[in-house]
């Protein structure tokens, strides 16, 4: 019923034409057109781009590689494909574990590396300097996944050609929701964007380190604060772009929140550190706070409210005065203070020494570094 | 909507052959529904499809045609599921690399959801428990790692290359 009809072709037999095509391929003038929609679809007739080879796999246009990548049954597969070339890498590296299809069980192979327990998190990695590039966070994506999962990434530095940027963190998102501990230190090129695919994948995050990622700011807390609740350690340094509304959401998010160390971060100052500790008084249990704007008011709520504190550290800290250290010893709330460091900071003197002595009953450590008004008597 | 007599559709592939089907058969094709969904009174005149070849049609009609009279047969599923795994199978085996990344992009074109299922898992099931270099061989595709780059990344894979099948060309 369905008739074929040969109709007005140029070409009466596609075999011919293939033909002429491989012949045509050295003599670019004669080079006829209409052939060419034939294996270049996203630019019908518009030659020039197609010249070089016959049509390969590479043609494909993402979306269908991407489909056939999803369809490969194991890491395995996964990893050798992304070492066939960086766009296949790329598009391995996009594929989200829910993405893949497990039609295949059962199939043909059935390695050892298959059968692991996925998810475990047990591996780590560190990128350094030079090496810290897409690529390589790429590769370590795909390459975890299916062996145990990546649970330590640090990345110190980044490549000053090809950094790592957020496309990065996007394929370690995808490839390692096992993630639990993030370290980004010197990575200017990392914005808000690397850390929401982070927030929006690695749900285990526990702990954060974030040191010089001048792009970074607040937005970035906001979503990690919603996609990581189990999140318990934080440590933020020189962050020029992160502010008090950034702290403020991880203290409300965060019941798990134990640990913070915030140093050199300009825009952070007492509204950010009191509703981090009145948010969680029961669970910070060490504090670390160095060149900050923060003032007496700071030290009067973790006086308060550090009910759980055992290890203050406090360094660096011109605004604070003796009165701040006299009415955080005066808080009673230091109860459990065991650890107790002052560095550079001119309030700590005598008087106020003692009330902290006083307000402290079970402190143990006390380092005190250039305190220049202590006497003998404090 | 389909009269008592069937309706007929005029596609006209890349290369100028003009394929005249029944209606049923190229509401298959995502592409040329949607064409029909939004110019509903679209003429006789024949469907111009650039980006597919005749060949190409050809196996894609012949594709779409069994899956239809397949899902016609209806309640008998395990035989029917059966008798498409068949077909399936047979198409991915008469297809080399290139005719088959060939009916891929058709496929994607017109916009055929199982059949490009099908075909893709054919191309995966030739991708794996392959070397690297035979894959990248056997599709023609350029190695744009830099050797130190390779070597890394070989380094972070080096379990993924136990036990690959042997280079068979």
């Amino acid at each position: 019923s369905d008739n074929f009809f040969p109709g007005g072709s140029i070409y009466p037999n596609p075999k011919e034409s293939s033909l002429f095509f491989s012949l045509g391929h050295h003599v670019d003038v004669y080079f006829p057109h209409q052939k060419r929609s034939r294996i270049s679809p996203p630019i019908v007739f518009s030659g020039e781009r197609v010249e070089k080879k016959n049509p390969s796999i590479e043609i494909l246009p993402d979306e269908c590689l991407f489909e056939i990548f999803r369809r490969l049954p194991g890491g395995q597969e996964r990893s050798s494909c992304a070492c066939v070339s960086k766009r296949w890498l790329t598009l391995v590296s996009n594929i989200h574990r829910d993405e893949i299809n497990d039609n295949n069980k059962g199939g043909v192979v059935s390695k050892v590396e298959d059968q692991d327990v996925e998810g475990d998190g047990y591996l780590s990695r560190v990128l350094e300097g030079k090496k810290a590039t897409n690529v390589r966070l790429a590769a370590i994506a795909v390459g975890t996944a299916s062996r145990g999962g990546l649970g330590k990434l640090s990345i110190r530095g980044s490549n000053s050609t090809c950094g790592v940027t957020n496309v990065g963190l996007r394929a370690i998102s995808r490839g390692c929701p096992s993630l639990r501990v993030l370290s980004l230190w010197d990575s200017s090129s990392v914005g808000d964007e690397g850390l929401f695919e982070i927030a929006d994948g690695c749900h285990q995050l526990e702990k954060l380190d974030l040191c010089h990622c001048p792009a970074i700011t607040d937005k970035s807390l906001l979503a990690v604060a919603k996609g990581c609740p189990n999140l318990k350690d934080l440590t933020i340094e020189g962050c020029a772009n992160i502010e008090n509304e950034g702290l403020q959401a991880l203290a409300r998010c965060c019941p798990n929140l134990k640990a913070i160390s915030i140093k050199d971060c300009p825009l952070i100052g007492d509204q950010g550190i009191v509703s981090m500790l009145s948010s969680a008084s029961f669970t910070l249990t060490k504090i670390k706070l160095q060149a900050l704007n923060i003032t007496d008011v700071s030290l009067a709520v973790i006086g308060h409210y550090g009910k759980a504190v055992t290890d203050l550290s406090l360094i660096s800290l011109p605004n604070v005065s003796e009165k701040g250290f006299w009415v955080m010893g005066n808080g009673h709330g230091l109860q459990k203070l065991k650890s107790f460091a002052v560095t550079s900071c001119r309030g700590v003197t005598d008087l106020g020494l003692e009330a902290v002595g006083k307000g402290c009953p079970n402190l143990k450590q006390l380092c005190l570094h250039k305190c220049a008004f202590l006497s003998d008597k404090g | 909507m389909s009269t008592t007599v069937p309706k007929k559709i005029t596609l006209r592939t890349a290369d100028n052959h003009e394929f005249e089907v029944d209606e049923a058969v190229a509401m298959e094709l995502g592409t040329v529904k949607t064409f029909f969904d939004e110019n509903p009174d679209a003429t006789d005149e024949p469907i111009p499809l650039p980006n597919v070849s005749s060949k190409c049609l050809s196996t894609i009609i012949e594709y779409c045609k069994f899956h239809l009279s397949l899902r016609a047969r209806g309640n008998d599923s395990s035989s029917a599921e059966e008798e498409g795994k068949v077909y399936d199978e047979e198409l991915i085996k008469t297809h080399d690399n290139e005719s088959l990344v060939e009916l891929i992009l058709a496929v994607n074109y017109l916009n055929i959801k199982d059949m490009l299922d099908t075909l893709n898992q054919g191309v995966a099931d030739r991708i794996k428990n392959k070397s690297v270099e035979y894959v990248r061989r056997f599709f023609g595709i350029e190695n744009d790692y830099t050797p130190e780059e390779e070597a890394e990344i070989r380094a972070q894979y080096e379990w993924a290359f136990e036990g690959v099948d042997p280079d068979d060309d």
